[in-house]
């Protein structure tokens, strides 16, 4: 791998973390379905395992001390984005397609925690951990929509002229 | 303005669910609730009745009649309890019932059903039996 591909891969890691810091005192508002979308339009399917599992590491050291059940559903979560923007995505760099995309990823992102919830606290009740998310369920659909259809263009056209290795102007696919 | 429509329905979408959860959590107008506390050994350490109204909050009057304690944003105990944005205080201790979150949680139950529902968001309606019962983490739905 290129040093300057490197380089790239663990700023990116940095700049989705810090922000992440940044906005942890508004629930489930954040720019990390954007950025890893966007990370994903740019990296190779392999860098982006490199990059996710480095920032899921990393964030779980920082805020929950690497909990197995917090850090696999994340991982697993986070994983769905590149798995399908390679796949059922096909790559697109369409903002509609993406926003629809993130919009249901609000969802999938805490529904993937469910099960590792009720494993840990004991309560196999599947209906409460529903509930009880649905709220910030809604927030992170939104936002992340949202922010993917007014600046997925701007970060895409900014990482391909730091990059190198994309078209400036994201084929609308 | 194709941006601007998917945003106004993101928007509208996001205010109604809000707007929704909000009627849900309506109390009953007055009405009497029952408080149950249950120890580590599972004894009811305290069971008391409290009158409501519209405008009472269960955390209100758990507040007003027991000590409670509940998770800072590094889920450590903590005796502020500051009303959370979005979502629900955890609580971790209510007078000599204390947990850790980690290992031990207070579990809710409402008419011997497991809460749906955090403190914040659970809506009195009269003759309630709320039930705060202490659970070691992986062991909880015993109820």
């Amino acid at each position: 791998m290129e040093t300057k591909r490197m380089l790239m891969i663990a700023m990116s890691i940095s700049i989705l973390f810090v922000q992440e810091q940044l906005l942890a005192w508004i629930p489930n508002v954040q720019f990390s379905v954007l950025l890893i979308i966007t990370f994903s339009a740019v990296f190779s399917f392999k860098e982006m395992v490199m990059l996710i599992t480095t920032y899921v590491i990393l964030d779980n050291m920082y805020m929950g001390g690497l909990d197995l059940f917090t850090m696999v559903p994340m991982y697993l979560a986070w994983m769905l984005i590149p798995i399908s923007y390679h796949t059922i995505l096909r790559k697109t760099t369409n903002e509609t397609k993406l926003a629809v995309f993130a919009f249901f990823f609000g969802f999938i992102y805490s529904w993937m925690f469910i099960p590792f919830n009720m494993m840990r606290t004991g309560i196999d009740s599947f209906i409460p951990y529903l509930i009880a998310d649905i709220w910030f369920e809604v927030v992170l659909a939104v936002f992340s929509s949202i922010s993917i259809i007014w600046l997925f263009r701007p970060v895409y056209s900014t990482l391909c002229m730091l990059m190198g290795n994309c078209s400036l102007q994201p084929k609308r696919t | 303005m194709k941006k601007l429509i998917i945003t106004s329905i993101l928007i509208v979408f996001a205010l109604s669910s809000f707007f929704i959860s909000d009627l849900l959590k309506q109390n009953d107008s007055d009405g009497k609730i029952t408080i149950v506390l249950v120890d580590q050994i599972g004894d009811i350490v305290s069971r008391e009745s409290y009158a409501f109204d519209e405008t009472d909050t269960l955390f209100g009057i758990l507040k007003e009649n027991y000590e409670v304690g509940c998770a800072d944003s590094s889920f450590h105990l903590s005796s502020e309890c500051q009303k959370l944005p979005l979502g629900s205080r955890v609580l971790l201790k209510i007078d000599n019932v204390e947990t850790d979150w980690m290992n031990t949680f207070i579990a809710i139950y409402i008419n011997d059903e497991y809460s749906n529902y955090g403190i914040d968001n659970i809506p009195l309606k009269n003759g309630d039996v709320i039930k705060f019962e202490y659970t070691v983490v992986g062991e909880g739905g015993d109820n």
